[in-house]
């Protein structure tokens, strides 16, 4: 077996390709699944997620093992305002999303950050998925 | 955006091949006012520019470079580090140009644009034919 080949699942492809149009096309912007970014070191992963106009106290985070879950609510527009509405693009309500990382990390040791409507969530590796430098002996 | 517009976009140089993005929004109409809200995630007040040019209102945020975290690399992508440009054209004997207002926070751009006083009393009524 080689367990890292990655089994190539056509329902996902199919799906990604739907999520890709969409996004294309602007419908995303009414998408219950805010938009993502992972980057990852060798220390920690980083992830990045575009929910402007939510507050801190309506996120909320949890992480097991290997799985990110952001969860939260976005407001509907303004309560001050009335009036009726001219256009509605912009998604509000309830959102989640969930993430499998590449490796397990460290939740006590986690931090995250909000700046102009983007989070970013700092998780460190687990001390035992820190890539290990193999020496290599000559026969 | 006319013709002539298009035009000189096209021949404009990409010297540094920023991406635009055109972002979401809503608009409200109360009484008073038409309120316009933007989603320009990334942006802060200062990267703001909000202009009024013959009766097109442009809405324009810059963002920070999209730039990895240091030492890190990208395994999945959703999104782009970008600005965001959007363009709407307003009637203008029915706004009072002069009072337009912008307010950033937390990356929405909130645009009130008050009614001109005669638009504010103008009613249309609508009969059967």
């Amino acid at each position: 077996m080689f367990p890292d080949v990655r089994v190539w699942d056509p329902f996902l492809a199919i799906n990604q390709v739907r999520e890709e149009l969409d996004r294309l096309f602007g419908d995303e912007a009414l998408s219950a699944r805010p938009p993502v970014n992972l980057w990852v070191g060798e220390e920690d992963a980083v992830l990045t997620a575009e929910l402007p106009g939510v507050h801190p106290e309506n996120v909320d985070l949890s992480i097991e093992d290997d799985t990110l879950t952001i969860a939260g609510e976005r407001p509907a527009g303004d309560p001050a305002a009335s009036g009726e509405t001219v256009r509605r693009e912009r998604f509000a309500g309830r959102f989640s999303r969930t993430l499998r990382l590449p490796f397990r990390v460290e939740p006590e040791k986690a931090s995250a950050r909000f700046r102009n409507g983007v989070l970013s969530v700092t998780l460190p590796r687990a001390a035992e998925e820190k890539p290990k430098k193999i020496a290599v002996k000559t026969a | 955006m006319s013709f002539k517009d298009l035009m000189i976009r096209k021949e404009t140089p990409a010297a540094a091949p920023r991406k635009v993005f055109t972002p979401a929004v809503d608009v409200r109409e109360t009484p008073e006012a038409l309120i316009l809200w933007a989603d320009l995630p990334g942006v802060d007040e200062s990267g703001i520019e909000v202009s009024l040019e013959g009766n097109a209102l442009t809405i324009e945020g810059r963002a920070a470079a999209d730039a990895a975290p240091q030492g890190r690399t990208a395994v999945w992508r959703e999104f782009l580090g970008g600005d965001w440009r959007r363009r709407f054209v307003l009637s203008l004997d029915a706004v009072n140009a002069e009072g337009i207002r912008a307010d950033m926070k937390d990356g929405v751009l909130k645009v009130t644009i008050p009614k001109a006083d005669q638009a504010k009393k103008r009613k249309i009524s609508v009969t059967a034919a």
